[in-house]
């Protein structure tokens, strides 16, 4: 079984199903196994958060076994907001480009282009950042899912409470921290529940919680893009392509690994008793 | 060209239809001790050397033979033969009433006809098995299964444990059409695949077609299962029935009136979730976890030209935490058919069937409080007709009407629930089919057959419709009940052909073509759960086709004692169905805007050498093969493996009779890993890895192996009573096959990756305890 989950819309739908799986299938051994190798890809992450200034990473991916930090430095890193603003970002660190001058607006349009050094890619992409929605409650429970021995299972339940705005299509990523760490993230659209008071029940089956911990859920509204490509990282995608073997589409266009999106930033916090 | 051949075919049937007028022979070849009916028994004329025919599906049989004296051979393995003197100046019916023979007569050197039947047979790529011969081999908690015994016969495969149903000839698993009395049944499994829908109390026999099947069959382009339920004991009152470690059954038959009908009721029910009461964890023991099947089937014979059979399936599978959430899926069918013998040599059969698939999560905790529904029916009409020509000729003529209905998906909930309610649009269409095909022997040493089916789909309305041009919404048409939306037309042919070069030795050959209008997306690949989506020909979706080449060489030695087969086949598949990477596939109306179409192509060759007779007996079977998909959006559009593609595949079943009371057998599987996608990179995304894939399918599995071994003791008997135990034990030496391979950064190395193997099972024993009385 995968060891996090990353519920989608339709919240706990595929806990059935889960348990089922696992009841069947919970003998596990560590085994010797010999990869393939692959040509470097570039990875771009690039993120105008609401009110914060834009960030772009670049990396290569490197071979299973390897350091995973492939950062690509010297790269011509351009920005550009909906009100005409052009900016070359810094790299502040190693990888790292950062704005000074942009930051997110809600309902604005940004554009991204890449070169890096050499020219060897050249890498263009497009993102609007939606209206915000805020959380309205965070709850922490115990799991009522009973449990079974051998099998993994939540031993906590994370419910997000908000209102969907019913005049649009709505695409969202919550990132989970737990005493500041990132836990997991997950995304969800309102296919199914477009205008309700929606309560988002999130399932993550490592996370460890104690009585005094902080749980911080960071709520962002993105684009369909920026949604389908989180999505491809999901539990349900797992179950459709039998385990998670696929790329997701990148809204990058010349770059097939990484994302670009301009997002709204609401957060809130919760002490567990 | 094609429309050529089409006429080709047709000229076929005409040039024999003017055969000369003889007198017939005719009537129902039956088991003497309980009246079932022998389909496929040989009856031969011994004047006329190289003629004969074989009773059809409901055991009936009809010889036209020029006015004389002859004598009538007929031949069912395990059965005496027949002998027949008759004097032919009249039309004449003669049912016939095999015995079982003897087991001590079964010894091969006193076996009193040599039937060579797989050599004179014009059946390449077919692979028939009787529940009675298969008994004996040992099975995943005893259970016998007809569907798991023809995997372990070349060509058709399961791949790995826990998996859903089975791949023939590199086809996908939604490309066998699974007939149980006619009735197509869409979900063959149970409780994740571990176990068939098909009880084998209930079950006569099943026919595999794996290669071109008759004309009388369609609407899947891989293959034909044809699963006949038995009709019940027409001379005495019989209870079967089996008590195992996780699940029971019991069955009863006997006739309604003696010799002129009878009826069957059986019942299988799984107890995994008694079994979970006995635990004392509080949590586990009020889950249900179970299945039950219930088969019923009864026939009456009129007058000897009227026999009405009506017959009718239900099985279940349920999961369900009370107060959480509940899991429920299943199929059911029902048949209703009419033989008529309009005279000796016209048969006749008229068939309504219904049958339906569904499935049903709901949750009730909270936030999470609704229901989803779909489902899958259709309701059958068939009308057939055989026409015996000659001694060796034999038409047939039939009509299909096959409706088809689809609730792709439904979320029921209340106002207060945190989701709307919703349904996807229902969908409808219709194939009608004309088919004809003749069997007939141009020279005494050559037979062939040759079919074609005329088959037209339509896709009705009501409802709204939509093109996509490059996955975005180009069109929505909206149409009213019964508008046509779409239609195809699509001949299908059959031709199979083989050269019979001596009495122990033969070649044949085939070449077919097939057509599939209902299409299955696989939600879950990995496991046998019943969430897959079911979709029809339309608009976006082109009607999946299939051609079929296949040539064999057929030679039996030392007296039918081995029988060899060797056959290679060549299937193209066209407008092949994917989902693109990270599709939405649930609820979505717009499923067929997620869609990639490709094609296939498998190649392979079987070899089989069977042992029928004797103390010793069972097979081997071999296959090497490879299948390949292209698809344009995947994989470059590149060929690249299926994920059935399976090298080598090898079984041996052997049973041995080490006393009169005491039988022996084992089973050994080995079959190359199949294809699957694993990562050749990484690369990190929120300081999360996240993994590289660099090849569609470009990683094998390790490769998969088991051992079963069974041993069966027949008990005393006390009159009628006759009583077995069984012990077998699944997976003997514990290998611990790869159910799935997930990856892992190391604990103490972020930078290392680890890989974590999941399998199902070590070694499982059981014991079940069967009765007969």
């Amino acid at each position: 079984m995968k060891t996090s989950t990353k519920s989608n819309s339709v919240n706990g739908l595929f806990i059935p199903f889960m348990m089922l799986a696992a009841i069947l299938t919970s003998c596990t051994e560590t085994i010797e196994f010999e990869f393939d190798t692959a040509a470097s890809q570039l990875v771009v992450e690039a993120f105008v958060p609401e009110s914060q200034y834009a960030e772009v990473i670049l990396s290569k991916t490197v071979n299973i076994n390897d350091n995973n930090k492939n950062l690509v430095s010297n790269a011509l890193v351009v920005l550009q907001d909906g009100f005409g603003t052009s900016e070359t970002l810094q790299e502040v660190s190693p990888g790292r480009y950062r704005s000074n001058k942009i930051k997110g607006v809600p309902g604005s349009s940004y554009a991204l282009s890449v070169q890096t050094e050499g020219n060897v890619s050249f890498v263009k992409s497009e993102d609007r950042m939606p209206k915000p929605v805020f959380i309205n409650r965070l709850r922490v429970r115990e799991s009522i899912i009973p449990e079974v021995e051998g099998v993994k299972m939540p031993d906590w339940e994370v419910i997000v409470e908000y209102t969907d705005p019913e005049d649009e299509v709505n695409y969202y990523r919550f990132v989970e921290y737990v005493n500041g760490k990132v836990t997991i993230s997950y995304v969800e659209n309102d296919k199914f529940n477009n205008g309700k008071d929606n309560k988002s029940f999130l399932t993550c089956v490592d996370r460890k919680l104690s009585k005094g911990d902080t749980l911080t859920v960071e709520m962002q509204s993105i684009s369909k893009a920026v949604y389908d490509y989180f999505y491809a990282f999901s539990t349900m995608n797992d179950l459709v392509q039998g385990t998670n073997t696929t790329n997701p589409i990148s809204n990058i266009s010349g770059a097939n690994l990484g994302y670009f999106s301009a997002h709204t930033v609401h957060r809130r916090s919760v002490v567990v008793e | 060209m094609k429309f050529f051949i089409n006429i080709l075919f047709l000229l076929i049937f005409v040039s024999v239809l003017g055969a000369q007028n003889k007198y017939a022979i005719s009537g129902t070849i039956t088991d003497k001790a309980n009246g079932e009916t022998l389909a496929g028994a040989a009856v031969t004329v011994d004047e006329l050397p190289g003629t004969g025919i074989s009773s059809n599906t409901y055991g009936y049989y009809a010889l036209s033979l020029p006015e004389g004296k002859y004598t009538i051979r007929v031949n069912y393995l395990g059965y005496e033969t027949v002998e027949l003197e008759i004097n032919l100046n009249q039309n004449i019916r003669r049912d016939i009433r095999m015995e079982v023979l003897a087991t001590d007569l079964r010894e091969v050197d006193v076996y009193p006809f040599k039937r060579n039947d797989n050599i004179l047979l014009n059946n390449i790529g077919s692979e028939k098995l009787l529940v009675s011969e298969i008994k004996n081999i040992p099975v995943f908690f005893g259970e016998q299964d007809i569907m798991k015994t023809i995997s372990l016969t070349p060509g058709a495969t399961s791949v790995r444990d826990g998996n859903n149903g089975i791949y023939v000839r590199g086809g996908g698993n939604d490309q066998n059409l699974i007939l149980l009395d006619e009735a197509i049944v869409y979900q063959p499994n149970h409780l994740l695949g571990f176990f068939s829908t098909f009880n084998s109390d209930a079950i006569k026999e099943m026919t595999l077609y794996k290669g071109t099947a008759p004309a009388s069959y369609g609407g899947r382009i891989s293959s034909v299962m044809d699963i006949r339920m038995k009709d019940g004991n027409n001379q005495s009152l019989e209870v079967n029935g089996g008590i195992g470690l996780i699940s029971s059954r019991l069955a009863v038959e006997g006739p309604i009136v003696k010799d002129r009908g009878s009826f069957i009721v059986a019942g299988r029910r799984t107890y995994v979730d008694m079994l979970l009461k006995l635990t004392n964890d509080p949590n586990l023991s009020n889950n249900t976890l179970n299945f039950y099947d219930l088969n019923a089937k009864m026939n009456f014979k009129i007058n000897p030209k009227n026999q009405v059979f009506i017959a009718a399936y239900s099985g279940r599978d349920a999961f369900a935490v009370p107060g959480r959430f509940g899991l429920a899926w299943g199929n059911r069918t029902a048949s209703f058919r009419w033989n008529h013998i309009w005279q000796d040599k016209l048969f006749s059969n008229t068939s309504i069937i219904y049958s339906d698939f569904d499935y049903e999560v709901d949750l009730a905790f909270e936030p999470s409080a609704f229901s989803v529904l779909s489902g899958i029916k259709n309701v059958n009409f068939r009308h057939e007709f055989n026409y015996f020509i000659s001694e060796n000729s034999r038409f047939m003529l039939g009509y299909d009407m096959l409706s088809h209905n689809i609730t792709p998906g439904q979320l029921i909930a209340d106002e207060n629930a945190i989701v709307h309610p919703m349904k996807i649009q229902e969908r409808n269409g219709r194939e009608q089919t004309i088919y004809v095909s003749n069997e007939f022997r141009p020279a005494p040493n050559w037979i062939f057959n040759a079919g074609i089916r005329l088959n037209t789909f339509r896709l009705y309305g009501p409802g709204d419709f939509y093109k996509y041009e490059n996955g975005m919404l180009s069109e929505t048409i909206t149409y009213t009940k019964k508008e046509i939306v779409k239609s195809y037309f699509s001949p299908e042919r059959r031709l199979n052909i083989t050269h019979i070069i001596n009495p122990v030795q033969s070649v044949k050959m085939s070449y077919s073509t097939h057509t599939q209008h209902i299409h299955k997306i696989t939600a879950t690949e990995n496991l046998s759960l019943p969430v897959d989506i079911w979709m029809m020909s339309g608009n976006n979706v082109k009607p999946q086709t299939s051609d079929l080449f296949s040539f064999g060489y057929f030679r039996n030695m030392q007296n039918d004692m081995y029988q060899f087969a060797a056959e290679a086949y060549y299937k193209l598949m066209h407008d092949q169905i994917d989902v693109k990477n990270g599709a939405d596939v649930m609820a979505n109306q717009h499923i067929e805007g997620e869609l990639l179409f490709g094609k296939g192509r498998s190649y392979g060759l079987e070899l089989m050498l069977k042992k029928k007779y004797g103390k010793l007996n069972g097979w081997v079977g071999y296959t090497l093969s490879r299948t390949e998909l292209s698809i344009p959006g995947i994989n470059n559009g590149n060929w690249y493996p299926a994920r059935q593609d399976i090298t080598n595949d090898l079984s041996i079943v052997g049973m041995y009779e080490l006393s009169k009371n005491l039988t022996m057998s084992a089973t050994w599987v080995y079959q190359t890993g199949n294809a699957v996608t694993f990562p050749s990179g990484k690369y990190e995304i929120n300081g999360e890895t996240k993994y590289y894939f660099n090849e569609r399918n470009g990683y094998r599995m390790p490769d998969y192996h088991r051992l079963d071994l069974g041993l069966t003791w027949n008990l005393q008997s006390k009159g009628k009573y006759r009583g077995n135990l069984n012990f077998s034990v699944y997976n003997a030496y514990a290998r611990k096959n790869a159910f799935s391979i997930d990856f892992e950064q190391d604990a103490n190395n972020p930078d290392k990756t680890i890989a974590v193997m999941t399998y199902l099972f070590s070694a499982i024993p059981s014991i079940t305890y069967n009765f007969k009385f």
